[in-house]
């Protein structure tokens, strides 16, 4: 086996997921509790939700603040060890390896080019995880901080452009916000289902929970990394595909197109921000996106538990 | 000099988090009381101010359902060819071992 993550990057995946599921979970109904009010009376009624994602929000931040610091910290002392991005992604041979490898990946899928780009630790998708999803959620703590503290923000904005408190303000960060955690929770249902729903990796991928990933798999997926990565003698357990993971794989994509159909009806009300009206599909689709992040959470903590217990 | 990173991050992240630790039964209690009333604008400058502001409202709301749209569209349309690639990965490795995928 290989040794794919430390200790602080399985960590950081942890602790980050659990209070940015647990974040999703307790939102989603404050910004639908029309479609999602069965939620909302289950989890206490709106301000026990309110109080509950605050809490999560403070992990968030600590788990934010912690990790990037260290990270940075650690890429400052160490150097990059044997990851491909190189001066934190600005490096132009890294920007074309990811962009060109993701358009010959994508090509070679649809079996329009014969081999398929040779990738390092970090293949485009990952890439675009690593810097989509912390990016995301700083624009969250962001917004989230401005609604949290809505008259000091507003104060500040009225000192250097010299205009009265402005009660818009709270609103528009509140539509952002509301919108990118939608997004987000879009993002992380695909992520989820690309990563442990599909065949040879069902019923979940344990390399981000165990640290550890299979040569032959690293033979197929990361190429280049294969002969700097550390070597860790761990006895592999065999994966076979489970029929079940084709059935769950579609159900989720299509749960994915569901939630890709409520932008669309989406309607623009002033400070109130983006609404939806009544639809069963809507409804549908968020209640079932809830007990897939349920889920999530679960999956999360039964993994980690495992992992931990193999890599150590 | 990992445990002085260590300490180093854990400190950052508690200053981080101590506004908000101080002040979450504080924002719950207001129950929304906290935000600036419009009545409490003086008139002469409240009409322009909620104008300017219903604008920028509106022309937030309308940018974010067009990014969401697209945004939507992109996601469907990845998750699926990633599901493939996967599918296609997984089916060479079986083949190269000999075995029915």
């Amino acid at each position: 086996m290989l040794k794919r993550f430390s200790g602080h990057q399985r960590a950081a995946h942890f602790i980050g997921s659990i209070s940015g599921l647990m974040l999703m979970i307790t939102g989603l109904p404050l910004m639908f509790p029309k479609q999602l009010k069965w939620l909302l009376d289950a989890l206490g009624g709106s301000e026990v939700t309110m109080f509950l994602h605050r809490v999560f929000a403070i992990i968030l931040i600590f788990s934010f603040a912690y990790f990037a610091l260290y990270f940075v910290l650690e890429r400052a002392v160490r150097g990059r060890g044997d990851s491909n991005i190189k001066n934190f992604g600005f490096s132009w041979s890294f920007i074309r390896e990811i962009f060109g490898g993701a358009a010959r990946d994508i090509l070679w899928t649809f079996k329009l080019v014969k081999e398929r780009p040779r990738f390092g630790k970090y293949d485009w998708v990952m890439v675009a995880d690593i810097y989509g999803m912390p990016a995301l959620a700083f624009v969250q703590i962001i917004t989230g901080t401005i609604m949290w503290f809505p008259r000091d923000f507003m104060w500040i904005v009225s000192v250097i452009f010299g205009v009265p408190e402005n009660p818009a303000l709270f609103f528009i960060a509140r539509t952002i916000h509301a919108g990118v955690s939608f997004f987000l929770v879009m993002a992380i249902i695909a992520h989820t289902t690309i990563l442990h729903f599909t065949p040879g990796r069902f019923p979940v991928d344990m390399s981000i929970f165990s640290g550890l990933m299979s040569k032959i798999r690293a033979k197929y997926e990361h190429q280049n990394w294969i002969d700097i990565a550390e070597e860790v003698k761990v006895e592999k357990t065999e994966k076979r595909a489970n029929p079940a993971c084709y059935v769950l794989g579609a159900i989720i994509i299509g749960e994915i197109v569901l939630l890709a159909y409520i932008p669309f009806i989406m309607y623009e009300e002033w400070f109130a921000g983006l609404r939806i009206g009544d639809s069963y599909l809507a409804s549908i689709a968020l209640g079932f996106a809830e007990l897939l992040l349920i889920y999530y959470i679960v999956l999360s903590v039964v993994s980690i538990i495992r992992g931990v217990a193999k890599s150590v | 000099m990992n445990k002085v990173m260590i300490i180093a991050s854990v400190i950052a992240a508690l200053i981080a988090i101590y506004p908000f630790i101080t002040s979450i039964v504080t924002v719950s209690e207001l129950k929304g009381e906290y935000i600036p009333k419009w009545d409490k604008i003086p008139p002469p400058e409240k009409q322009e101010l909620y104008e300017k502001s219903m604008k920028l409202s509106r022309d937030v709301n309308n940018t974010l359902k067009i990014l969401l749209e697209i945004g939507a569209v992109i996601i469907v349309i990845l998750a699926v060819i990633e599901y493939i690639k996967f599918y296609r990965l997984y089916k060479e490795e079986r083949e190269e071992r000999g075995e029915k995928s």
